[in-house]
């Protein structure tokens, strides 16, 4: 796979999962103007979580776009930002779409921004 | 000790090791910044099994005092730090800061996860129980927060929570409960003094028109932020207080909205934070609101489809789900309408003549300082959203009230 502009988006280093192996692990950036989503090589998909709910106690985000690639063919989805907080999920490839696998990630990233309102984020579906 | 001209009462919560530090670093930075007999500082940090208190000047630099834990939810010990630190630290006025974690609003969930009552407590029935816990207090205890808390902290996640209302600041680390904005406005009306002169709430979402209007007669200036925030640069505020200790509270709160202004410029910081007057001022933006939420309520009968298109699509947003900006919101909807933009004008110079400042990193435009309940999801259980509050009686809980049934029947 050739190397483009989009090296920005470039996963992070794997992780350690728990059976000991290196699990491949998404990048996260949170999205604070409008885009053109399409995902970065070495990636499966690109996934928006948009926060859409929240409680005594947990913030709720739900799959907003999700935009596929294979090889050198990806999809271009328009995301336009409304000021709401989104969350762009960059899943390389190996890494299955699901919030189960991307709920650690999430969380972890979310504390990472040691927000003031920062309560643990559940990923609906 | 002579009178000073300021006491800044800065009132913590560390939640965990991490927040610990940074109230501790924030304390290490205002005592280096602190550089004249003019101005005092105290600081209570409530932390996990323990209390701390900080008094620092420039004569008598730092002494500490370790407490037993309190109960941060509570508006007493809010009220006995104010009084002690009036006592101990003679001002001619104080500014209070709470710096903990928040969300605007407090009781804002959907109607079937209303806890308790009979037939359920909300429109939707009750909640879901599954053995001993209902879901959602199961659901609570398997966060990592709760696995953190103490025997005593866990059995009081799952009790059903105190009927408390109004804006959520916390939570207390030991209990996992939180002080509503109400509870806050009730201590520092306990207190000696009866009020502060600026309340800085560092926390998130706590610039909404319903949170300032509650705690109006508080403090004569208030600064809170709309969005997501983080820790404020308290070494370059107190600085900033100690070069120029005679501000006004207007000034002091400038000074507040400034040193965060200046970290976002300097690409420290991605939030916001904005100060406005608060008492008579506060009262006439909510009259101006009132007679604005009367004009757009009609409108829901009359032009439906620009109501719907203004609250669900236009209005500017911000990174909370259930609230949108206050003086977008005026702007938009009703924009057809001459009586309502007249209506919303009003309320747009209203918020202008009482803003002493905002700052706004540019990842959040078109927030002008302060936000409104509005939620665009059929679920939000209205009703307790607003009880409680003084808030409740304006005509902005009505248009909710037949906007929410109207967007489910269209």
């Amino acid at each position: 796979m050739h190397e483009t502009s989009m090296d920005a988006h470039k996963p992070a280093g794997p992780t350690l999962a728990t059976n000991g192996k290196h699990a491949p692990a998404p990048q996260l950036t949170r999205l604070t103007d409008s885009i053109e989503l399409v995902a970065p090589p070495g990636c499966s998909a690109s996934v928006v979580l948009k926060l859409v709910k929240r409680d005594d106690g947990h913030r709720y985000y739900a799959f907003w776009l999700v935009a596929g690639r294979h090889d050198l063919e990806a999809a271009t989805v328009a995301y336009k930002h409304t000021g709401e907080d989104a969350i762009r999920c960059d899943l390389p490839q190996g890494m299955p779409l699901s919030a189960a696998a991307l709920q650690p990630h999430l969380a972890t990233y979310l504390d990472s921004l040691s927000e003031k309102g920062g309560d643990p984020p559940v990923i609906t579906h | 000790m002579t009178t000073a001209t300021w006491n800044l009462v800065v009132y913590a919560i560390a939640g965990d090791a991490k927040e610990h530090q940074a109230v501790l670093q924030a304390i290490d930075d205002m005592r280096a910044a602190l550089t004249t007999d003019r101005c005092h500082i105290a600081v209570q940090v409530m932390a996990k099994g323990q209390t701390t208190r900080y008094w620092i000047s420039s004569a008598d630099k730092h002494r500490t005092e370790v407490l037993d834990a309190v109960d941060a939810s509570h508006q007493a010990p809010l009220a006995a730090f104010l009084n002690l630190a009036s006592k101990r630290f003679p001002a001619n006025a104080t500014a209070l800061t709470l710096w903990a974690h928040g969300s605007g609003l407090d009781h804002v969930h959907d109607y079937r996860k209303k806890p308790g009552g009979p037939g359920g407590g909300g429109l939707g029935g009750a909640a879901p129980a599954r053995g001993l816990l209902a879901g959602d207090q199961a659901a609570r205890l398997r966060t990592p927060y709760a696995r953190a808390l103490s025997p005593r902290g866990r059995l009081d996640a799952w009790l059903p929570r105190h009927p408390g209302y109004g804006c959520r600041w916390g939570p207390d680390p030991n209990n996992g409960r939180f002080l509503t904005n109400v509870t806050m406005k009730k201590a520092i009306a306990a207190s000696l003094t009866g009020h502060v002169d600026v309340l800085a709430i560092n926390a998130c979402w706590m610039a909404t028109l319903e949170v300032e209007y509650e705690l109006r007669h508080a403090a004569a200036a208030m600064v809170a932020s709309q969005v997501y925030a983080t820790a404020w640069p308290y070494g370059a505020i107190v600085e900033a207080l100690a070069h120029r200790p005679d501000q006004t509270a207007d000034e002091l709160a400038q000074t507040l909205v400034a040193a965060v202004a200046a970290e976002i410029a300097a690409g420290k910081r991605d939030d916001a934070v904005s100060a406005f007057r608060c008492g008579a001022a506060m009262d006439a933006l909510a009259g101006a609101f009132d007679t604005y939420a009367q004009q757009a309520s009609g409108l829901i009968d009359t032009d439906w489809e620009a109501v719907r298109q203004a609250v669900m699509e236009d209005v500017q947003r911000l990174d909370d789900p259930y609230q949108a900006d206050l003086a977008s919101l005026v702007a938009l909807l009703g924009k057809h309408d001459p009586r309502a933009q007249r209506a919303g004008q009003a309320v747009a110079r209203q918020l202008d003549a009482m803003r002493i400042g905002n700052a706004v990193h540019h990842q959040h435009p078109g927030l002008h300082g302060m936000s409104i309940f509005c939620p665009k999801d059929l679920e939000v259980d209205l009703a307790d959203a607003y009880a409680g509050t003084e808030f409740r009686a304006n005509a902005w809980a009505a248009f909710l009230a037949k906007f929410q049934p109207r967007l489910a029947a269209s």
